[in-house]
């Protein structure tokens, strides 16, 4: 992300303004190009057209007989000079609509002034011309003779000794026009006054013959300055165009862009966890659509987080709670060993290791009276919490039927037959339990349904303690429950256990089994009770390896040592 | 695990595959009671493809056979393995339950 916004970024408000412009610049620009070069044209055509017209109209009031008695300054004082001059004079002052004084003034000012009147001058010269040999020469000039800058002498030669090729190039346009190929206007000329064009038109003596021309100058001055006129006005609207492209696309930016940063706003704030977001756009397009999928968005993860702390929370209390039972659990059982430090007839050790938090196990032992020993073990059906209830209430009815003083068989019929009153979840038990006369040796015991221990005797090895199977505790009212009996001799072990060892399974599906418990059992006989039971939990851990532990695992270990 | 099912009349028979431990109790738990709820129904138990029964199993087996004794029909198991057998005989259920 980083990375990214280290790249160069192009706003989409700068994006859309450069859009503008170069569409600006391709529209007005090159529509504005052609329509001024367009205009630029016809303005030329309309000069050449009108310079033609003004030669045509003087050369057709001239009197050709006149002209051709015009010859030399000489001529200049008769008044066929005169007339053919008015005439002139006439076209130039009709063309710029003022007197031929006030041209002659604009035209003897100072070069500045001088490109001033050629700009604003739309005729400069009339005259008329003649040929003689293969030489044109001047006849007749608008301006009057005291304008010595501006009137051309009469028989004075045109162009003289030029050798400008568009002076020729103009004579031999003069020269077509009096070998009577018509009015036509010049092509652009320089010369040492400036650029050029003249209108020519022939002027005809009474028997219809060409006696000289006339011609209609005037100054491209003119036209130079209607086309940067043009072009200035073009430039001028394409910068104004370009400036309103902008302003607009700032303006038009501002309003697509802006939603869109209320959007992004809004949108870093759900990042940072405030789920405040509304978004008060109405667009009605696509980025509404946006906006209403965000608004939707910030809801559904409000609930969800509403819901997941809530969940969580829940699942905070819940799993402190086990915490508390399973303290409370472990508390109940007997847990401090060696439990009878004054007894040495006996040596005990227990374990019990719940596979939730709260299990179903439990193991007893208590003395009845001076001599009685009773120890009980059981499991309850199923596991967790409603195990753990189950197991305090069975725990709780055994011990105190057995400190009655009763018989086993007693014990465990009257607590079947209060279990089973209002268990209407079918919970039950499996319980196994001895008193043992620790003077005497010997031993009553009972089996509600449960695994069969294993008893050592001093010499020999493990065997399975044989006795009467009955019906788990809290199944059915009014079982009966029987009663067995052994004498334990010096040095003779008990060892009862819950399923959860001999079925603890590995990650392949394979039990523990009765046969491994025993085996291992036997191996062992010479380890202390303590050691004895940490032995067997880490061959049961060598054996399940990384798979879970499926059930509670308890065990007692007890050795008779006599009086 | 998986439970096939088959009504014959008053009857149904139950075949159970795999394990029927504290997680897959609760499906048979169920099954039962859809069966429960159309009336008295006697139930034949197969369990020749059952690998393992654990205590919470039992306890599903219970509740059914304490129905079955209140409607008056009857509630059998056959075929079942020695491990799964030796459960039944070890808790005393083999005293309670019809087990051929």
């Amino acid at each position: 992300m980083k990375m990214r916004t280290k790249q160069m970024r192009i706003k989409i408000q700068t994006r859309l303004t450069l859009y503008l412009m170069v569409l600006v610049i391709l529209t007005t620009g090159a529509s504005g190009m052609i329509s001024t070069i367009a205009q630029y044209r016809a303005l030329n055509d309309n000069v050449a057209n009108s310079l033609t017209t003004l030669a045509l109209l003087a050369a057709k009031e001239i009197n050709g007989n006149e002209l051709t008695l015009i010859r030399s300054a000489d001529s200049e004082q008769s008044s066929n000079y005169f007339d053919i001059q008015t005439i002139l004079r006439r076209i130039i002052e009709s063309a710029n609509q003022i007197s031929i004084q006030e041209v002659s003034k604009l035209m003897n000012s100072n070069e500045i002034e001088l490109k001033k009147a050629k700009e604003s001058l739309k005729i400069v010269y009339v005259y008329t011309m003649y040929v003689e040999g293969d030489q044109i020469y001047y006849g007749v000039d608008a301006y009057p003779s005291t304008d010595k800058k501006n009137h051309s002498i009469a028989g004075t030669l045109l162009g003289e000794g030029s050798k400008d090729e568009d002076i020729r190039k103009t004579s031999k346009q003069i020269f077509e026009v009096l070998n009577g190929k018509g009015p036509l206007v010049s092509d652009p000329y320089k010369d040492e006054f400036g650029t050029w064009r003249t209108g020519i038109a022939a002027v005809y003596d009474d028997s219809g013959k060409i006696v000289g021309a006339v011609g209609v100058d005037a100054s491209l001055e003119f036209i130079h300055k209607e086309g940067r006129r043009l072009i200035a006005s073009l430039v001028g609207n394409t910068v104004f165009l370009l400036i309103g492209a902008a302003l607009l696309s700032v303006l038009l930016s501002k309003k697509i862009t802006r939603p869109i940063l209320m959007l992004s706003e809004g949108v870093k704030k759900i990042g940072d966890g405030n789920f405040e977001f509304h978004a008060d756009l109405h667009t009605n397009d696509e980025i509404q659509d946006l906006a209403d999928a965000f608004v939707a968005m910030n809801e559904n993860l409000k609930s969800y987080i509403k819901n997941l702390s809530k969940t969580t929370a829940a699942k905070e209390r819940i799993e402190s709670e086990l915490k508390i039972a399973n303290s409370i659990q472990s508390s109940m059982l007997p847990r401090i060993f060696p439990p009878f430090p004054g007894r040495k007839e006996i040596n005990l050790f227990a374990v019990m290791e719940p596979a939730k938090e709260v299990g179903g196990d439990f193991y007893d032992f208590f003395f009845i009276n001076e001599d009685k020993l009773c120890i009980c073990i059981a499991d309850v059906s199923g596991k967790g919490v409603p195990a753990a209830l189950f197991m305090v209430i069975t725990k709780t009815l055994i011990k105190n039927q057995a400190l009655l003083g009763i018989s086993v068989e007693e014990i465990l019929t009257t607590v079947n037959n209060m279990l089973c009153s209002d268990n209407d979840e079918s919970m039950f038990v499996t319980v196994f339990i001895a008193i043992l006369d620790v003077k005497t040796g010997r031993m009553t015991f009972s089996n509600a349904g449960h695994n069969l221990p294993l008893i050592c005797s001093a010499e020999g090895g493990y065997n399975w303690l044989s006795c009467k199977k009955s019906f788990v505790l809290g199944g059915m009212e009014n079982i009966k429950y029987s009663e067995n009996e052994c004498k334990l001799e010096k040095g003779d072990r008990l060892f009862i256990y819950t399923d959860g060892i001999t079925e603890a399974m590995n990650t392949k599906g394979q039990l523990y089994s009765d046969e491994r418990l025993r085996c291992f059992l036997n191996d062992s006989k010479n380890l202390g009770e303590e050691e004895l039971i940490q032995a067997i939990r880490n061959d049961i851990k060598s054996h399940v390896q990384e798979a879970a532990q499926s059930d509670d695992i308890t065990m007692v270990v007890m050795r008779y040592n006599g009086i | 695990m998986e439970i096939m099912k088959n009504i014959e009349g008053s009857t149904a028979q139950l075949a159970l595959v795999g394990r029927l431990d504290s997680i897959t109790s609760t499906q048979l738990s169920k099954e039962l009671d859809n069966l429960f709820e159309n009336g008295p129904i006697s139930i034949v138990f197969d369990f020749n493809a059952l690998e393992y029964i654990s205590s919470a199993g039992l306890r599903i087996l219970l509740t059914a056979q304490k129905k079955i004794n209140s409607m008056g029909t009857k509630l059998k198991i056959t075929g079942a393995r020695p491990l799964v057998k030796e459960v039944f005989d070890v808790t005393g259920f083999s005293g309670i339950i019809e087990i051929e």
